[in-house]
């Protein structure tokens, strides 16, 4: 990839660090956490500038990190090219500003797949990453997942409402989902005009075209990292994958027994 | 590196998302601590040490050529750092070893 933007039909990723996690005090987003050598939010756009064909790169970081998110892509992913842009107050308004970013490049045709991803989510393999991207292209939206196993209904009372089992039809939904961008970008354009905030990236997709979006496989490995123990799993996979991660990036050698 | 990073965790043990201290030796995560509850997880210290004596051995080997990138790359910034890099040294090291000891005061 190089520096000086799209060639033709490339894919474009966007990494979304605008709303992840919460913040008080002086506590710092969770995807600036240093894991394996690298910052979080570092794998997680290493993963996709990885993938092939992909050859734009976007990360939404919210205002107050801005600086600190270019001195992390300066110290950590110096060849790679990422274009930063300030995210909104949500998931989907930050999608909307990073699409926007990308809008005269879709139009014109040089972007012809998007995938979005949480930059919370440093462990996504590239065969995964490969399978969401040929889905994107053959049926127009495709989003990861892994069936979702011993779910329980309950009532407001906690009260179990449904039997277990039967539940192969569920999945918990993970990222980097992929979709055709024109699509995508009519789609949030639509939803603005609507005043529609969807809760995720596929809910609007849905709602304002008439694209298929399918699953694939996801990796139960792809994890997000949500709880303390999240980030002790995701540091021992990472130092398991570290001989073939982040060729690009100038991480310093990591070294983990495991 | 910092050593301890403030950030916003979903607690294990006592629900919700609250402050945690994410404790680390070196470029290693040794002790997680919710603000809220107390509740710690952390790795053991026979893990730690080893992983650390590890990595520390990778650490020392590359310093020369990451000190020679940051030099070439950013020549100004580089040398705007290296004096208080080097007077800060010894006290993050006594923090590592801290850390290595199982304490975190």
């Amino acid at each position: 990839m190089g520096k000086n933007g799209a060639t033709p039909s490339t894919h474009a990723g966007i990494v979304l660090a605008a709303g992840t996690g919460t913040r008080v005090g002086h506590s710092r987003n969770k995807v600036y956490l240093p894991l394996g050598g690298q910052r979080i939010l570092t794998w997680s756009l290493a993963a996709l500038a990885r993938a092939p064909g992909v050859g734009r790169l976007v990360l939404a970081v919210r205002d107050k990190d801005e600086e600190l998110a270019r001195e992390v892509l300066d110290e950590e992913l110096p060849e790679v090219a990422v274009d930063v842009v300030v995210g909104g107050t949500t998931r989907h308004e930050s999608e909307h500003r990073a699409l926007l970013h990308l809008a005269e490049e879709i139009r014109g045709g040089a972007i012809d797949v998007v995938l979005i991803h949480d930059a919370a989510r440093p462990l996504a393999s590239a065969e995964m990453i490969e399978r969401v991207i040929r889905a994107a292209r053959r049926d127009g939206a495709a989003v990861p997942g892994v069936p979702a196993e011993h779910l329980l209904g309950i009532d407001p009372a906690g009260r179990l409402t449904s039997g277990s089992g039967g539940n192969d039809t569920l999945v918990t939904v993970q990222t980097p989902q992929a979709f055709r961008a024109g699509p995508l970008l009519a789609a949030y354009e639509a939803a603005a005009s609507d005043g529609f905030v969807g809760s995720d990236t596929a809910a609007c997709v849905e709602r304002y075209t008439e694209v298929p979006v399918r699953v694939v496989a996801g990796d139960p490995g792809n994890l997000k990292v949500t709880f303390p123990d999240d980030l002790f799993i995701a540091e021992r996979l990472l130092a398991a994958h570290t001989r073939t991660s982040c060729p690009r990036s100038r991480g310093t050698p990591w070294s983990m027994s495991i | 590196m910092e050593h301890v990073h403030l950030v916003v965790l979903n607690c294990t043990n006592c629900q919700g998302e609250h402050l945690h201290e994410v404790v680390y030796a070196g470029r290693l995560l040794a002790a997680t601590v919710c603000s809220n509850c107390g509740h710690e997880i952390a790795k053991d210290l026979p893990t730690l040490r080893r992983d650390y004596v590890s990595d520390a051995e990778h650490r020392v080997l590359t310093k020369p050529m990451r000190m020679l990138r940051a030099a070439i790359g950013h020549p100004l910034s580089f040398a705007r750092a290296l004096p208080g890099a080097v007077i800060t040294k010894p006290a993050k090291l006594e923090h590592e070893l801290r850390v290595l000891q199982g304490r975190r005061d």
